[in-house]
């Protein structure tokens, strides 16, 4: 069947990007039953801190998992992760159908993603990996099990661990990656945990909604800087510099300046380029988002501790890709959030720096259906000089528009309506909103993890050639320090509310 | 009277390709493909009655490796007018 686009509605069922939606409002509004004192989401399984000797001495499941309600006390722990799996199996599996995936290959191969994210995520949550010595919601875990020794890393261990097996395999184990990769979406789980952010913000928002509208006018700010400053010195030096050809320039450019993949392709079909710029220049970004997404959140963390906001939204402009954005931007939120409660004592709420990363990239993604439609004019009048009837509509400008917003942004302000309208029900509401926006939405970002590393073959970075220089160049020189300044401008000094 | 022609492209690497006429057509770049396009209109006769004909080209993503597809969906589609008394 046909992949092509021709009404609004076309794709709504078939592509990741309505399914993020799809997932992620499904869960949002299962959520909100809580408003009505119906928990239809308590069954979601919560991972415990633990300790190895003190686990292996009288072993119990219940030391290393837990339903996240009290209405679903009763429930084995692994029973909770049994329907934590046919939920999660059984709603992507229905989108994989939709988006026509083999699917009895997705579903061993997501039954199999499932099993190596919560391995992994629950040996992130050994107490030396995790562990911090300080007081976290009232208990020093690190003082608990009486640790000798500990990484302090809190959720960062976890990210790190899922990402080097997700890595290890897409590398190594290339059958094993094979297997995985009719389900290793990583855009697909990434935009559905964003659409589960959305909440959060809206929490957040009725928290400091000041700190909110700051990040988000920011955001437009680094929307003006990736378009206008990063492209065309991007565009300039892949021409002038490296003497790429017009469409390749203008197709890489996007790519390194703008969003990533989606802006490569979205830039090449607007000028029309051969199918095969676009694939090989996104392999590259792939694997450069990887890169950075290693790279970056511990420099940052080191380099620039005590600018949180900063480091979050310099990330946004920085790492391509939306899952290697969110993905660096969690890494970074617990490095960070670790790092100033081992020094200071103090503890930052988590989520605002992870936001500052994500709302930065949104805005950016936001804009590349406009910026397409204007490259695909003056591709069409000035530089190929049509002058015949040839005509582009404006709805290529929502075939590019990335979906996936319209969740978060239907997640974001029901929450701040609620706040406002309804202020007596935000307690209620929020019991079902922190199960949507806390361990179902880490859990899509430990599949995220594991899913980028199984897609990443750093073996293609091969034969790349002036194109892999052009990019580490325009990278590590023009992207990441204007990036840095920008981000500095618009934030320095802020940092999130204590817990 | 204006007709308007849907048509779906794509590209095996080497050459754009669209299938919805008669045959199959296909040329190095896109000017030679419209070409190709405007030749196969003149002598078809199901456009015998219309003055112009407005082809619409719509990418199939099928040509993108399935991969790619969770980043974007959409590649490209757009029009172009076809005056048969020009031709003529």
């Amino acid at each position: 069947m046909r992949a092509v686009n021709r009404k609004w509605t076309d794709g709504m069922l078939t592509t990741e990007d309505w399914w993020a939606v799809w997932l992620g409002l499904i869960m949002f509004f299962a959520g909100l039953m809580t408003i009505w004192g119906i928990d239809l989401l308590g069954w979601m399984t919560k991972l415990k801190t633990w300790e190895m000797t003190h686990l292996l001495g009288d072993f119990s499941w219940s030391k290393l998992l837990k339903p996240t309600s009290k209405s679903y006390s009763e429930l084995h722990p692994l029973f909770s992760l049994f329907i934590t799996y046919l939920v999660f199996a059984g709603l992507t599996s229905i989108g994989a159908y939709y988006q026509r995936l083999d699917v009895k290959q997705f579903l061993k191969g997501f039954t199999l993603l499932f099993l190596i994210t919560w391995a992994c995520w629950m040996i992130g949550h050994e107490a030396h990996f995790k562990a911090i010595d300080a007081v976290v919601k009232g208990k020093n875990y690190f003082e608990i099990y009486d640790l000798s020794w500990g990484l302090q890393l809190g959720g960062g261990f976890s990210y790190m661990l899922a990402l080097a097996v997700g890595l290890l395999i897409g590398n190594i184990f290339k059958g094993l990656a094979h297997f995985l990769k009719e389900a290793a979406k990583p855009e697909w789980f990434i935009k559905t945990a964003i659409v589960y952010l959305g909440i959060k913000l809206g929490l957040m928002s009725m928290q400091a909604t000041g700190f909110v509208v700051e990040l988000a006018l920011a955001g437009a700010g680094a929307t003006f800087v990736a378009y206008m400053l990063f492209w065309p010195i991007i565009y300039t030096l892949a021409r002038r510099v490296f003497k790429l050809p017009r469409d390749t320039a203008a197709v890489l450019s996007s790519g390194i300046s703008v969003c990533g993949v989606s802006a490569a392709i979205a830039t090449a079909g607007a000028i029309r380029a051969k199918p095969i710029i676009p694939i090989a220049v996104s392999m590259l970004i792939v694997i450069f988002a990887m890169i950075e997404l290693v790279v970056l959140p511990g420099v940052y963390t080191a380099m620039a501790p005590d600018q949180p906001i900063v480091n979050g939204a310099a990330l946004g402009m920085t790492v391509k890709t939306d899952g290697a954005d969110a993905a660096a931007g969690a890494i970074l939120d617990e490095l960070m959030v670790s790092k100033h409660l081992t020094t200071t004592g103090q503890e930052w709420e988590e989520g605002w720096i992870l936001s500052a990363a994500i709302l930065t990239k949104i805005w950016i993604d936001v804009f590349i259906g406009v910026w397409a439609f204007l490259l695909a004019l003056i591709w069409l009048y000035k530089v190929e000089g049509r002058t015949d009837s040839t005509t582009i509509k404006l709805s290529e400008i929502w075939f590019r528009f990335p979906k996936f917003v319209i969740g978060y942004f239907i997640a974001w302000f029901t929450y701040i309506a609620i706040a406002i309208w309804f202020p007596d029900q935000i307690n209620a509401a929020k019991e079902g909103a922190d199960i949507v926006q806390s361990p179902m939405r880490k859990m899509m970002f430990m599949l995220t993890f594991v899913s980028i590393g199984v897609i990443t073959d750093f073996s293609k970075l091969k034969g790349m050639g002036r194109l892999a220089i052009l990019y580490a160049t325009a990278l590590l020189f023009i992207i990441a320090p204007i990036a840095y300044i920008v981000a500095y401008l618009f934030h320095h000094g802020m940092v999130p509310p204590l817990v | 009277m204006r007709k308007q022609l849907e048509l779906t492209l794509s590209h095996d690497g080497y050459s754009w390709i669209t299938d919805g006429l008669n045959s199959q057509l296909s040329g190095k770049d896109l000017h030679r493909l419209e070409d190709k396009i405007i030749n196969a209109i003149n002598i078809d006769p199901q456009f015998i009655n219309n003055e112009s004909i407005d082809v619409i080209l719509r990418f199939d993503m099928n040509n993108f490796p399935k991969w790619l597809h969770q980043y974007q969906s959409h590649y490209f589609n757009y029009t172009f007018r076809v005056n048969k008394r020009k031709m003529d």
